[in-house]
């Protein structure tokens, strides 16, 4: 069991550098344990045991799905399950273990399809987001998809630029504000706390709501 | 603030900011009016003024330190420190809210929130554009451009003031050629302050009444959002009514507006329809005036006129590289206006406008006053007479267009008397009106347009402006003969 955590483990840290070019402490990317990478070597998600360590294709596939359902799972813990901090973490660890054979997509699909992960880390998209399916039980929307009169809270945004972030945060449009969609046509406008605002659709896109059951 | 909601301990930050802030608070100084945590927030929040202070106060060695910290922590945060930092507070301010504030029910729509959603719904808020749309119509072209102008232009200056001062000149000044540059037709007394306070005073005046009234009302952000859609077609977004409502008061003042867009590109564009294809008040009273005899010229102009902006504008925003602006805006709750606030706004606009315009005015009757002492406009109303021949209309037609290009009711007025003549078709009409208002509407205009945009992009609008103005009006008079339509 342990080997099998750290084989994931080891897994991410690599995504982390290769996949997503984000800067993974040296120490973490190379571990001393050769009984790891022997195994992972036969496995065939490691090309060599030696510094400095490749993922094999197979072994890029591994680690994006690995990345994926442990990022559902903070997501999951954070924005249903309202689990805060440090324990996001450590609890996702052990939840992603049970999202294999097509729940994570259908956990994907209930919280909405989420870009990223509450610290903010990209979610590699499944191919139900591709689909962008929709069920009837929908936990986590974006704002656009909303329909009026539903109420909910900001859970998190996902802006594709800086920029259009800073807007956000100047409308003061944050995690944990209160909203409610007026009008979806011809733009998007919403209540949020004493204030209403009018967006457009790529920005509505990038707000995604925590609906509540009133 | 009771004890119970009070809550002093510091905010508290994700580890990866708290570590932050703990290795600047150690790179620091004491020099600081602001404790040195403020110090590393701020720092963290890319605030230009803090970076200036530290630089000024640290040696080279810790400003590189504190730079070194704060990319750092740009690396190993996926979204930037100030995100955290603005989530963080966030969450504090809505824990302190909770506590304090009893809010009211939810779900109660009062009288004013109705209305509000009446004016953000196409079916309903569009009838209602169309109403706000006639009274400041009523206001600024009826009682503004036509009873005010008349009394103060014909009756003020025309009949009191101008046979004065044209006397005066006269007794003054010996020379005939000196005395057209200070009055006659084109000096700077008759044209430029004439023009500026008989005719450009109560047509900003009324027009700017209206737009404050507009403006505090909190109109303005609820069409913006009802023709969003529509804007981002030629490459705008919501935000740009504001300067093209203010166009169809004065391109040249909207065009000074246009800095409240976001990016180059959206000014660009703001600024070519705004020359191109948005009517000015006297544009449009000239067109009013010529085409009132023919409703059905009137439909046909307002068509092509707006059909030559989207495409155009279309075009622009296909051809002009740049990400697509963004549209975001806090819509106020509808309000009455305020008399007095309403009376101030127009007063200090007004003011500003008549600071950058007026000198302008004056600069016209100088340069009419030098083409016509040189010879050069006679030349170039000959150059002229070739084009308006290609768009079916008589040779007068050309000094109308020049003139109308420095002092609008002049060619107006040329305009008018030729269709007073009856020398001219509806058709011919229609075409000189399509052309007209297309034209970049005066030289003041133009002028704003080389002061925002620079010498190079305006040369370069008007190279493309004028062309299209005229194969405009060649387009609308084959189409006219072509299809028989009988005007």
């Amino acid at each position: 069991m342990d080997l099998e955590r750290n084989v994931e483990h080891l897994l991410v840290d690599l995504w982390g550098a290769e996949g997503e070019g984000r800067t993974v402490p040296e120490s973490k990317r190379t571990p001393r344990e050769p009984a790891l990478l022997a195994e992972m070597v036969t496995r065939g998600l490691l090309s060599s045991a030696r510094a400095p360590l490749q993922l094999t294709e197979h072994g890029t596939l591994c680690a994006r799905e690995v990345v994926r359902r442990h990022r559902l799972a903070e997501r999951l813990l954070a924005d249903v399950l309202d689990v805060r901090g440090s324990l996001i973490t450590e609890s996702a660890c052990q939840f992603e273990h049970i999202l294999h054979q097509g729940l994570d997509d259908r956990i994907c699909t209930i919280l909405g399809h989420p870009k990223s992960c509450p610290h903010g880390y990209a979610i590699p998209p499944g191919e139900c987001c591709a689909r962008a399916e929709a069920t009837g039980v929908r936990v986590v929307s974006s704002l656009a998809d909303l329909p009026p009169g539903t109420p909910g809270t900001i859970a998190y945004l996902h802006a594709a630029e800086s920029d259009r972030l800073k807007k956000l945060m100047a409308m003061g449009c944050l995690p944990g504000q209160k909203v409610r969609v007026i009008r979806n046509f011809p733009s998007y406008v919403f209540q949020m706390g004493f204030s209403q605002f009018a967006v457009d659709r790529d920005i509505a896109n990038e707000i995604f709501v925590r609906i509540s059951r009133s | 603030m009771s004890a119970a909601i009070r809550d002093a301990r510091p905010v508290e930050y994700p580890a990866a900011v708290e570590e932050c802030i703990e290795r600047l608070d150690s790179l620091l100084g004491d020099s600081y009016t602001i404790s040195r945590r403020a110090v590393a927030l701020l720092l963290m929040q890319e605030d230009p003024d803090i970076l200036a202070q530290v630089r000024e106060r640290e040696d080279a060695a810790t400003v590189a330190a504190v730079q070194a910290v704060l990319v750092d922590v740009r690396r190993s945060l996926p979204r930037s420190a100030g995100y955290w930092i603005a989530v963080a507070r966030q969450e504090r301010a809505s824990a302190v809210a909770r506590r304090a504030l009893a809010l009211p029910p939810e779900g109660v729509v009062s009288a004013r929130e109705r209305l509000s959603r009446l004016t953000m719904n196409p079916w309903t808020g569009i009838p209602l554009l169309l109403v706000i749309l006639f009274a400041f119509y009523e206001l600024v072209g009826v009682f503004g451009a036509g009873t005010m102008v008349n009394w103060l232009e014909h009756g003020l200056f025309g009949d009191v003031l101008n046979p004065h001062v044209t006397r005066f000149v006269e007794w003054a000044i010996p020379w005939p050629w000196l005395q057209d540059l200070f009055v006659h037709e084109n000096g700077i007394w008759t044209l430029g302050v004439t023009y500026a306070a008989a005719i450009i005073l109560p047509v900003v005046a009324t027009f700017f009444i209206a737009f404050s009234i507009l403006e505090d009302s909190g109109y303005f952000p609820r069409l913006a959002m009802l023709i969003d859609r529509l804007f981002k077609t030629i490459g705008l977004n919501g935000r740009a009514v504001i300067p093209m409502v203010l166009g169809f008061g004065c391109d040249t003042m909207a065009t000074m507006v246009t800095r409240v867009l976001e990016t180059k590109r959206e000014r660009i564009i703001a600024t070519f329809l705004l020359a191109l294809a948005v009517p000015c008040s006297a544009q449009l009273a000239v067109t009013m005036g010529v085409l009132s005899a023919y409703p059905m010229a009137v439909v046909l102009w307002a068509t092509f006129v707006l059909g030559v902006f989207l495409v155009i504008g279309w075009l622009a925003a296909r051809v002009l590289p740049g990400p697509a602006a963004s549209f975001y805006m806090e819509l106020p709750p509808l309000r009455v206006p305020q008399i007095g606030n309403v009376l101030s706004k127009t007063f200090s606009r007004m003011q500003w406008y008549f600071l950058e315009i007026v000198p302008l005015f004056i600069l016209v009757s100088v340069l009419i006053w030098i083409g016509n002492l040189t010879g050069v406009f006679p030349l170039l109303i000959k150059a002229m007479t070739p084009l308006v021949r290609f768009l079916s209309l008589p040779d007068e037609m050309a000094s109308v267009m020049l003139f109308g290009f420095f002092r609008r009711d002049y060619g107006a007025a040329g305009l008018y008397n030729l269709s007073q003549q009856g020398v001219m078709s509806g058709r011919q009409l229609l075409v000189a009106a399509v052309t007209l208002t297309l034209f970049i509407p005066c030289v003041a205009n133009f002028l704003i347009m080389k002061k925002e945009r620079g010498l190079k992009a305006t040369l370069l609008m008007t190279a493309v402006i004028l062309p299209l103005a005229f194969l405009t009006g060649f387009a609308v008079n084959a189409i006219l003969v072509v299809l028989r339509v009988p005007l």
